[in-house]
């Protein structure tokens, strides 16, 4: 059974407003310890958030619609349906009931029916992870007054972090109820903007500048958080390197793009300078590997 | 039969089953949660199929603890789009987890047993039909590697987990998720010694009482 997993760096940005709690007047921003430094970090809700927006925005039929005016969602069908909504199919969903038995508990007995009370939750087929900042924070902060009329809640501080942000995913089409909508999720991960920092004022780039994608039959994707950033703004992968001379990933799973490609010539992986051709490429293999035309999306 | 896998997750939080508002996290994975991973590694849904297996868990890495504020979604009101349904709560998070666990038979009944179905899933991967990314604790977070370990490596280094009646940690190894009547916990303590390997207070088994 094939799987596709993913790991996406996006551009140098300066991110700041991240949905954090506040410190008095302070914006904050989520912050975690990664590799024993304080690095900044964006929440995979708020990345699944952006690709169901830009689905929405894109043609796509979902289930739910972000109301721009209202700033709020809307509801197509409140009990779900997966064949419809590219989201329900996708991302999942749960009907708030509370489940009487384990939804995962299978009929006990032959004949019998599930459990009564089920939960009426569906697993997200695609699993995206939080996003990790490849520099440390190391404190920056703007001071700034809202405009208009002054009053005394007007002078504001916000935490602002200029550093690019890595995330992986997971998708096993299988699963999906239209496997066909394993391309709509590539074209949406590898297209993604305003993804939380700055959200509604200004644009931080979530598409990617670089990515590592692998097609194959593992269960674990061995290439998640595999970017390392240097002082100098370099970007290497030397786990992922590591990883494919000791053998562990084949490298001819591997659909890498964008700029990182420099320093992956000749190690055997599918290398393309432009992260829209890699997805193309490896579109066109998925598509001979579970037999769905590419045509049907 | 008994075999060893090294497991890597970048970010995970095994929620303490007492936490409620503040979602603390245990500072290693629980045996419930490693027995579901494993579970899920050959997509069983029945997760009574391989009771009666037994585990071991040592850590390779000191995971750093992190605290972050996420929305948190729970169930007042049954309109599905009511704001009472969420709400901003702090949850701790562990970064770079890195553990072994052992898996061995004991006293699992069915055939093939779970570490024999672990054996083949690694020597046929393509043959596994299992579904959704293979995680350990919440859906989100992402097993990086799962390997099968050729030799059994010990190393003074590594925390194991022994089972300790006086040990400050206490962990599940069966979950019960409606209500909490069913769920069973272990006292354990957190120990780096070479020779622990030898103990039988390694050794958890997993079983529904």
């Amino acid at each position: 059974m094939f799987h596709l997993f993913g790991n996406l760096l996006s551009n140098y940005g300066a991110a700041a407003n991240n949905r954090g709690e506040n410190a008095g007047n302070i914006t904050t921003l989520q912050k975690l310890m990664w590799c024993g430094e304080v690095h900044t970090t964006v929440s995979a809700e708020a990345i699944r958030w952006a690709l169901r927006y830009y689905w929405q925005h894109s043609g796509y039929s979902v289930n739910r619609n972000w109301d721009d005016d209202k700033n709020d969602n809307r509801w197509e069908n409140p009990n779900f349906d997966e064949e419809t909504f590219i989201d329900d199919d996708v991302l999942g969903f749960m009907r708030a009931e509370a489940a009487k038995e384990d939804g995962s508990d299978e009929p006990k007995g032959k004949g019998k029916k599930a459990p009564k009370g089920t939960t009426t939750a569906k697993r997200g087929v695609l699993e995206v992870t939080r996003a990790v900042s490849t520099t440390p924070y190391t404190g920056d902060l703007t001071f700034n007054a809202a405009s208009g009329e002054k009053s005394r809640t007007s002078l504001y501080g916000t935490e602002v972090h200029a550093t690019r942000y890595q995330h992986g995913f997971a998708l096993t089409p299988n699963r999906l109820k239209d496997k066909s909508r394993i391309y709509a999720v590539i074209d949406g991960l590898t297209s993604l903007g305003e993804v939380a920092g700055n959200h509604a004022r200004f644009l931080y780039d979530f598409s990617p500048e670089s990515m590592i994608l692998r097609w194959t039959h593992d269960f674990s994707p061995r290439i998640l958080y595999s970017f390392e950033e240097d002082d100098a703004g370099n970007i290497s992968v030397p786990d992922l390197k590591r990883r494919i001379e000791a053998g562990d990933i084949d490298p001819s799973e591997l659909w890498i793009g964008g700029k990182i490609s420099e320093e992956l010539g000749d190690i055997g992986v599918h290398v393309y300078p432009g992260i829209k051709k890699t997805a193309s490429e490896l579109k066109k293999q998925i598509a001979k590997d579970l037999d769905i035309p590419l045509d049907e999306q | 039969m008994s075999i060893a896998l090294q497991v890597e997750v970048p970010i995970a939080s095994f929620r303490q089953s007492e936490a409620r508002e503040y979602a603390q996290t245990y500072p290693v994975p629980p045996p419930s949660t490693v027995y579901g991973m494993l579970l899920s590694t050959i997509g069983e849904m029945d997760r009574y199929k391989h009771c009666g297996v037994q585990l071991a868990i040592a850590l390779l890495s000191e995971p750093e603890k992190s605290t972050i504020v996420r929305t948190v979604r729970r169930f007042k009101k049954k309109d599905i789009q009511d704001p009472a349904n969420a709400r901003p709560d702090f949850q701790e998070l562990l970064t770079q987890i890195r553990f072994i666990v052992w898996v061995d038979a004991g006293a699992d009944k069915s055939q093939p047993t779970l570490p024999e179905r672990l054996q083949q899933a690694f020597d046929n991967p393509e043959s596994i039909n299992r579904f959704g990314g293979l995680s350990l604790g919440e859906s989100r977070d992402l097993v990086n590697a799962i390997t099968l370990l050729e030799n059994n490596p010990t190393d003074a280094s590594m925390q194991w987990l022994i089972r300790d009646e006086d040990g400050l940690l206490s962990l599940p190894y069966w979950v019960d998720h409606v209500g909490s009547k069913g769920t069973s916990w272990q006292r354990y303590t957190l120990q780096k010694n070479e020779e622990i390997v030898l103990d039988e207070r390694i050794w958890t088994m997993i079983q529904f009482q």
